[in-house]
């Protein structure tokens, strides 16, 4: 290093504590920035590794009947044969309920021909055996606590039939990853859910009310080249079979195991180096407020520089040598950050994805695009103080002569000279104080978007969900004809119930024109007696299709346009008639009589009268073996209520981690301010201007500061948070912005809070001015 | 009695693990009324001694005592409400408040004795036009030229009417016509209003408006005429 | 032929609307190896004077003739050559960097003339030793005395072999006994190294160091004392 440089950065020891600070900021958001993109790498090669070793299927089809297990074999034996499909799986997936500790969880019942299968869909050994034997069964990791272990047997019941297995074994199954995340009474609810594995053939010996349910099974999935052909030709075959086979085709990149993995990739790549740029650009000011203040303060060294002959450039460059120290300490440190802080994620979020193992792919561009951003931020922020050493003339270097310039008018406002020295002080330099404005503002505006962001997200999930008018949900494990779904079929008291929605709930593939979605179907006569819509447009009229915002926005589709729904019986076209804000994204509502076939149903919305409470009605409905899931809207508002507590906490946390940032920003704006007035300072103690009148110019100042700062800031707070939500609703959710009496109120006095009490650094640079140091340095000619 | 009293006053500055003798034993007296010129080289101590006088800073050792004061054991607040009282300040590059017009600048003087706003613009008015600024009272530091700028820091450190003035190389940055009317507009003010001047300087032309010319050299007083 | 020739050089500022003429038509010139002492009252325009022999400032109007270069009309980057290759400033307060050491303080000078680390070094060992610092060469300002903090900002301003040297109150910071061997120290050299001093002082005792003392008033050099 040249002794030039190395002046520069010892004598910045002295701000060592401020440069360790803007460096550490500057290596978080770096940090993030290389977490947002290796993070999104990291799902992405999860995802592809998962799949890939899994031999995840292509296509999985679940019926809503069963089918002859021997004819559909020789089906697909055929299509094997002739190459539309390479490898298959048959499956009988039966739902039903596992107890433990007299509480009933959901559970599926899996039959497979050979759980050890390695040639499609392989369920990756944890423990134990993948071999079981009749009477035996592998568990899918995840209910431990629950009872779930090897050795333990497993009290489960299909349809009221009780039918203990042994669990011999526990893996994972890429398809059952998250399993339970989503139910169809909108919400994701996590684990909680029973997965076992079992043999087919033991499966199917099961008596259920007597009668063994036989050589069928009721899913498929394959693997195959042409997943379009295979599906067509395997519609085309269903239709020949009898029965009401309405099913769900999921393809593997809209299983949920997948899009949630996906999900997770954007959620890193979108958000993260989002919330970096707001970190870098409050880091950048930072350092221009450093190397402002350094420059001014450094004015006689830089003097000596010149004197000895140094030029402008090479002193520049001694500065810029500094900042470059920085930006190397935020690549360096921010990378490593990066790394780590990927890596400790991904430890807590395998706990979430159900055991997933995480890849890490040895790619370097997060990082390197990491680094050049921290140069080019630190560069940019160093532009500014920098430009004003390219002019600087020795004699003005060494003498302190400064541009003592000020912008005043003869307009008086306040009452004593203290307070008109504020405000004219707040206006001396305009272009300065606009600029302060705008920075502090613009820290207020990214501490308000927090809480806008937070405000709309809550007033949305309220208005959702707390305008529904159904007490109860019940999903069934067979169809029902709708017809039969009734007070005594539910087995609740006929006066209990006050209205009553049967609806069939399936997946279908959306689509308009070439762009196709999964979307979740929900079709059920009279709906809106038990739903609310949140209109987006349109006007809503079952008879054709009501869909979420998103779906639309996806496929493209407004009112008035064609929607297709395929389904294994064909597909079905409806007209858009509303768009609707809704909690599911690709939410398609419809009327029952709209669906092809007899009309079946699934579920049911219930809506109770004074006479039954929803957790007594669960009890009675307990009582139903058909009865798969039940949700209490109760009990769904708290889930919904705890996951929005945690992200409001996590909200409010960012509102004000970015409010101390702008006092920061505030704060080191008016420490150069301060510094440029010390001789004003020192004079005014030796008038014997006492500490509290010194301190009130600087606190008039301050506050026209604040004021202008959140005019800047409340506006920036509302395009900041429609930025974070457009960037949510791509990843999270959707929901609209709210301008709530709240958030507004909030952004303003907490901006004025933050901003006022950066105050305190003037007023303690005041008190702390050495009057006799100053005039003797800087009087003495 | 004197007005000014320093008995045996020491004054040093403590750095780099020695300590620089300023002051050294230093006894002075000043009366009521007297115009004092201090010279002496760079580093005798004038500066020092303006501090002491005006509450700046306090000594080592010694008393200083100011119209019956003894403020060499004083604190920060009871300096700073000392210096209100009875100290005005003139500095060589005058340090008036930019943003604050001539009358402002010696409102905000006035403004640390009373609160009497119409008192207060009365008096500055009265001191302006006093120091030949009756026309230039809305004009702001930057637009008056230097000579101006030091008559509205004479006319602010003389407004709250002080016991003592104390001036640093008041025409250190004045050519030699305005250095004159500058001093003779000093001598005036002392003659009329009785106050006590102390002013520092290198430049011998000023040593003709004193009553008394002390020498400071290396921390001690060389003679007194 | 004199190393130093000033011919009719004036300069002045502009503050508040109006010209302050700091010097006025000035005549002035030094031999080679010459100590100059420049006396006069604060604003009589020493420092500007000093500005514009050591390449700071340029005048208004006139010649500044420093070993056979008029500067009197070189732009910043002629000037910053000039002060590189020709002068050696010594302040008041010293103004060594606080951050570096004896040692380094020198060399960061040198390092504007010379890029060999090597000889930079040795070079910066002399002159400390010819100021008496040998001991001290790898202190920070901070622990030395001020007498100490100027006997290095001498030595940094000689170790380049300036032809003029620049010293504001060398002495100024300094009691009686460090004043003279400062001044000593200074005269010792000027003998040696045939370098030609400008020394602006208030202080009267200084002149007995003085080959040529000038009384600079109102802008013009009124008195030559010898």
């Amino acid at each position: 290093m040249r002794t030039l440089t190395l002046s520069v950065v010892r004598k910045n020891r002295q701000m060592k504590w401020r440069v360790i600070g803007i460096s550490l900021l500057m290596a978080w958001a770096v940090g993030m920035f290389a977490m947002g993109f290796y993070g999104a790498e990291v799902f992405d090669a999860s995802v592809d590794a998962q799949v890939e070793s899994t031999n995840f299927p292509d296509v999985f089809i679940n019926l809503d009947d069963f089918v002859d297990e021997a004819s559909l074999t020789t089906k697909l034996d055929g299509m094997k044969a002739n190459g539309t499909i390479e490898e298959y799986q048959l499956r009988l997936v039966l739902q039903g309920h596992y107890w433990h500790d007299g509480i009933r969880y959901p559970a599926y019942i899996i039959g497979l021909e050979d759980p050890s299968d390695q040639s499609i869909n392989i369920i990756k050994s944890k423990e134990g055996s993948m071999e079981p034997a009749a009477g035996e069964a592998v568990a899918q990791t995840g209910m431990t606590e629950e009872g779930l272990v090897i050795g333990s047997e497993a009290n489960l019941s299909i349809l009221g039939q009780s039918f203990p297995l042994e669990i011999v074994g526990t893996g994972t199954s890429t398809e059952f990853l998250m399993t339970g995340t989503v139910s169809m009474g909108g919400f994701s609810l996590p684990g909680g859910v029973a997965i076992v594995f079992t043999p087919l053939d033991h499966l199917q010996t099961l008596e259920v009310n007597g009668i063994p349910i036989g050589p069928i099974v009721n899913s498929v999935a394959f693997l195959s080249d042409d997943v379009n052909a295979a599906i067509t030709e395997l519609n085309v075959y269903f239709e020949t079979l009898p029965g009401d086979l309405a099913a769900d085709v999921i393809l593997q990149s809209s299983h949920p195991s997948v899009t949630f993995l996906r999900a997770g990739a954007d959620e890193f790549r979108y958000i993260m180096p989002v919330m970096s740029v707001l970190f870098l650009t409050v880091g950048a000011v930072a350092i221009l407020m450093v190397f402002q203040r350094m420059v001014q303060n450094d004015s006689r060294f830089i003097g000596v520089l010149m004197s000895m002959g140094y030029t402008n450039r090479e002193i520049m460059k001694g500065y810029l040598g500094f900042g470059l120290v920085i930006g190397t300490i935020a690549a360096v440190l921010g990378a490593l950050l990066g790394y780590f802080i990927t890596v400790g994620l991904l430890d807590i979020y395998a706990q979430f994805f159900g055991d997933i193992e995480f890849v890490l792919p040895a790619v370097y561009y997060p990082f390197l695009m990491g680094a050049v951003i921290a140069y080019t931020f630190v560069l940019l922020a160093m532009l500014l103080p920098l430009s004003q050493l390219r002019k600087l003339t020795p004699r003005e270097a060494l003498e302190y002569h400064k541009d003592n310039r000020v912008f005043v008018t003869s307009r008086r406002v306040g009452r004593s000279r203290l307070s008109v020295m504020g405000v004219r002080n707040a206006f001396r330099v305009p272009r300065q104080t606009f600029a302060t404005m705008i920075a502090i503002g613009l820290a207020v505006g990214v501490a308000g978007s927090w809480l806008v962001l937070a405000d709309s997200s809550l007033t949305y999930i309220e208005d959702q969900l707390g305008s529904d008018e159904w007490d109860v949900e019940v999903n069934f494990q067979t169809v029902v004809d709708a017809g039969n779904v009734n007070a005594t079929y539910l087995g609740l008291p006929e006066d209990s119930i006050d209205k009553l929605v049967p609806f069939r709930a399936f997946t279908a593939l959306a689509s308009n024109g070439d762009r196709q979605e999964p979307a979740y179907v929900t079709a059920g006569n009279d709906l809106e007696s038990v739903r609310s819509f949140s209109l987006d447009s349109g006007e809503v009229n079952l008879s054709g299709a009501v869909i979420a915002v998103t779906l639309a926005k996806d496929l493209g589709l407004s009112v008035g346009d064609e929607i297709t729904l395929t389904t294994v019986q064909g597909p079905i076209v409806l007209t858009v008639t509303a768009i609707v804000q809704d909690i599911m994204e690709m939410a398609v509502y419809t009327e029952l009589d709209n669906l092809p076939g007899n009309v079946s149903v699934n579920g049911a919305f219930i809506a109770l009268t004074d006479e039954l409470t929803p957790a007594d009605a669960r009890e009675l409905l307990y009582e139903n073996g058909n009865i798969i899931t039940i949700v209490l809207m109760g009990e769904s508002w708290d889930a919904i209520n705890e996951m929005m507590e945690g992200a409001m906490e996590l909200y409010y946390a960012f509102f004000f981690l970015n409010g101390i940032i702008a006092f920061i920003v505030a704060a080191a704006t008016v420490t150069i301010i301060a510094a440029e007035r010390e001789m004003e300072y020192a004079t005014m103690k030796s008038l014997g201007i006492n500490k509290r009148e010194m301190a009130w110019p600087i606190i008039v100042e301050m506050a026209i500061l604040a004021v202008g700062a959140v005019i800047v800031g409340l506006p920036a707070a509302f395009v900041f948070a429609d930025f974070l939500i457009a960037i949510y609703q791509e990843v999270v959710m959707y929901f609209p912005v709210a301008y709530t009496m709240f958030g507004i109120v909030f952004t303003i006095v907490l901006g004025l809070f933050f901003t006022m009490a950066a105050a305190i650094v003037p007023i303690r640079h005041a008190d702390k001015v050495d009057v006799e140091r100053i005039i003797r340095e800087r009087t003495s000619g | 009695m004197a007005l000014v009293e320093l008995d045996s006053v020491d004054k040093g500055y403590y750095s780099s693990g020695e300590v620089t003798e300023v002051l050294k034993g230093l006894d002075l007296s000043a009366d009521k009324g007297e115009m004092l010129v201090i010279m002496g080289p760079s580093g005798s101590g004038k500066t020092t001694l303006l501090n002491l006088l005006g509450g700046i800073d306090v000594p080592n050792g010694g008393r200083v005592t100011i119209d019956g004061e003894d403020i060499s054991g004083y604190n920060a607040a009871k300096l700073s409400d000392f210096r209100r009282r009875k100290v005005g300040f003139i500095f060589q590059f005058y340090n008036l408040i930019p943003t604050l017009n001539a009358k402002e600048n010696v409102e905000l003087s006035l403004e640390t004795v009373s609160k009497d706003r119409a008192a207060n613009s009365a008096k500055a008015k009265k001191y302006l036009e006093l120091v030949g600024l009756g026309d230039k009272m809305r004009n702001f530091p930057q637009e008056l030229s230097g000579g101006e700028q030091q008559r509205v820091a004479i006319a602010r450190a003389l407004a709250k009417e002080p016991v003592l003035i104390l001036a640093d190389e008041p025409t250190g940055n004045l050519d030699g016509k305005r250095e004159r009317s500058i001093m003779e507009l000093m001598k005036e003010l002392q003659a009329e209003l009785g106050m006590t001047f102390f002013i520092v300087t290198h430049n011998h032309n000023l040593k003709k408006f004193a009553d008394r010319v002390l020498e400071l050299d290396d921390g001690r007083l060389q003679r007194g005429v | 032929m004199s190393l130093v020739k000033l011919y009719d050089v004036s300069k002045g500022y502009r503050s508040g609307g109006e010209v302050a003429q700091v010097l006025e038509g000035l005549q002035m010139d030094a031999e080679r190896g010459e100590m100059i002492i420049i006396m006069g009252p604060s604003g009589s325009g020493k420092t500007t004077l000093m500005n514009i022999l050591g390449g700071i400032d340029v005048p208004d109007s006139g010649m500044v003739m420093i070993d056979g270069e008029d500067i009197a009309g070189y732009n910043p980057l002629k000037l910053t050559d000039f002060r590189r290759r020709k002068v050696g400033f010594i302040f008041q307060f010293y103004n060594l960097i606080p951050t570096l050491t004896a040692k380094e303080n020198v060399e960061i000078s040198l390092e504007t003339v010379s890029s060999d680390k090597g000889s930079n070094s040795e070079r910066a060992t002399r002159y400390l030793e010819l100021v008496g610092l040998e001991d001290k060469m790898h202190n920070f300002p901070q622990e030395m005395s001020g007498g100490q903090q100027q006997r290095v900002a001498i030595a940094r301003a000689l170790a380049k072999e300036p032809k003029i040297v620049l010293a504001d109150e060398p002495t100024g910071n300094l009691d009686g006994a460090r004043e003279e061997s400062i001044m000593e120290l200074m005269k010792d050299i000027q003998r040696d190294l045939g370098i030609t001093f400008f020394i602006v002082t208030h202080n009267n005792k200084l002149k007995k160091y003085a080959d040529r003392v000038l009384e600079l008033g109102n802008g013009i050099l009124v008195e030559n004392g010898g």
